[in-house]
């Protein structure tokens, strides 16, 4: 009889686990692991986005190079990110620009340059414009011109609005969280990033 | 109550008062490590960050109205630039976007932040790439208080 509530108790424990992790399992937002969109890097290498990423938990921005402020805090914000992590050996950062028209692989190198991103750990990407918007779309990322400013040289230069966005993507290419990437506090992604890294349901 | 009593109850109404003064002083001297001055408006943690030729940069600072008038920023001029204008990030439907604000008051005795992710003074069209570690001359134009020469560091954050 003892015997018996003995296993009723353990089998009670172990199933409000199972629930209990169940509960804080983190839910698949975008799921790109059958997807295969052909981009840029910033050194004009093809890469097959997110397959070329297996393996490796990826923090994802979405900036333009022509963006004074909003873009190069969240840029920064990655930098942070990148700092504050203890061991980011499976983890890498991603870049992507919303704007390939201008953000051609060689704008994105001079942006990495100008921020001083680790080449090791931050990957720029572009791409010819379908292909981007149909990425951007999977990612739920908008982007709009906004603004039109023609020079008396005849220069057409323009602002954009845009998706304020940091994601987090697993390594199988799935996004699992979203943050507004200029204002979320560092500590804030780390914390949600580590639990998933750690987590025993992630094996399976 | 008597009269020594007052006396000594307005002393120590007095000190506290000018003790409350005399800090907020020390507050106010320990944000501003003054850059320049003119009529009492003085500039603050300015800074920039870099950026490449033809790329676009922001200019952020802090500035203090001490003339004791109302006065207003109406203008920046530099040469790093094609042009330099006011302007404000902003959220509308889940998207930030930046607009120009045109003339920017400052009431006296207050200070008006441009920072990060807010009010900047966007530099259009770099003439130069900018970097990390250089400055930059830029002019600011007042209503009132006239023009002020700032010489801005290039940062890559503000810490
Ligand atoms: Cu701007």
């Amino acid at each position: 009889m003892v015997f018996f509530y003995k296993r009723f108790f353990f089998s009670l424990v172990f199933l409000s686990i199972l629930i209990l992790s169940g509960c804080n399992k983190p839910e698949i937002i975008h799921d790109l692991s059958h997807d295969n969109f052909q981009l840029l890097n910033q050194d004009s290498s093809t890469v097959n986005f997110p397959s070329a990423f297996e393996g490796k938990y990826l923090i994802i921005g979405f900036i333009y190079t022509h963006c004074p402020d909003i873009c190069p805090i969240t840029t920064a914000n990655m930098t942070n990110i990148k700092n504050q992590l203890k061991n980011p050996s499976n983890a890498h950062f991603v870049g992507i620009s919303f704007d390939p028209m201008r953000d051609t692989p060689s704008a994105l190198k001079e942006y990495m340059q100008t921020f001083k991103l680790d080449e090791n750990k931050f990957t720029m990407l572009t791409g010819d414009s379908t292909t981007v918007d149909s990425l951007l779309n999977a990612m739920d990322i908008d982007a709009e011109i906004s603004y039109v400013d023609t020079s008396s040289a005849g220069a057409r230069s323009y602002r954009m609005n845009h998706t304020d966005r940091i994601s987090v993507m697993d390594p199988q290419g799935r996004v699992r969280f979203e943050y507004p990437g200029s204002r979320v506090p560092p500590e804030y992604l780390i914390e949600d990033l580590n639990k998933l890294r750690n987590s025993w349901y992630e094996f399976f | 109550m008597n009269f020594s009593k007052l006396i000594l109850l307005t002393l120590t109404a007095l000190l506290i008062f000018v003790g409350c003064q005399s800090e907020s002083r020390q507050d106010r001297a320990k944000n501003t490590d003054k850059i320049s001055t003119s009529d009492s408006i003085e500039i603050s943690n300015a800074w920039t960050r870099p950026g490449g030729k033809g790329r676009n940069s922001a200019v952020y600072m802090r500035i203090y109205n001490g003339t004791g008038q109302p006065d207003s920023l109406i203008a920046v001029e530099t040469e790093i630039a094609q042009k330099a204008e006011a302007h404000e990030s902003y959220e509308e439907d889940g998207m930030m976007g930046m607009r120009p604000v045109g003339v920017l008051p400052i009431k006296p005795d207050s200070v008006l932040k441009l920072q990060p992710g807010g009010v900047h003074i966007m530099l259009m069209n770099l003439n130069q790439s900018i970097a990390d570690g250089d400055s930059i001359l830029v002019q600011l134009l007042f209503s009132q208080s006239g023009s002020i020469n700032v010489t801005i560091p290039v940062q890559l954050t503000n810490s």
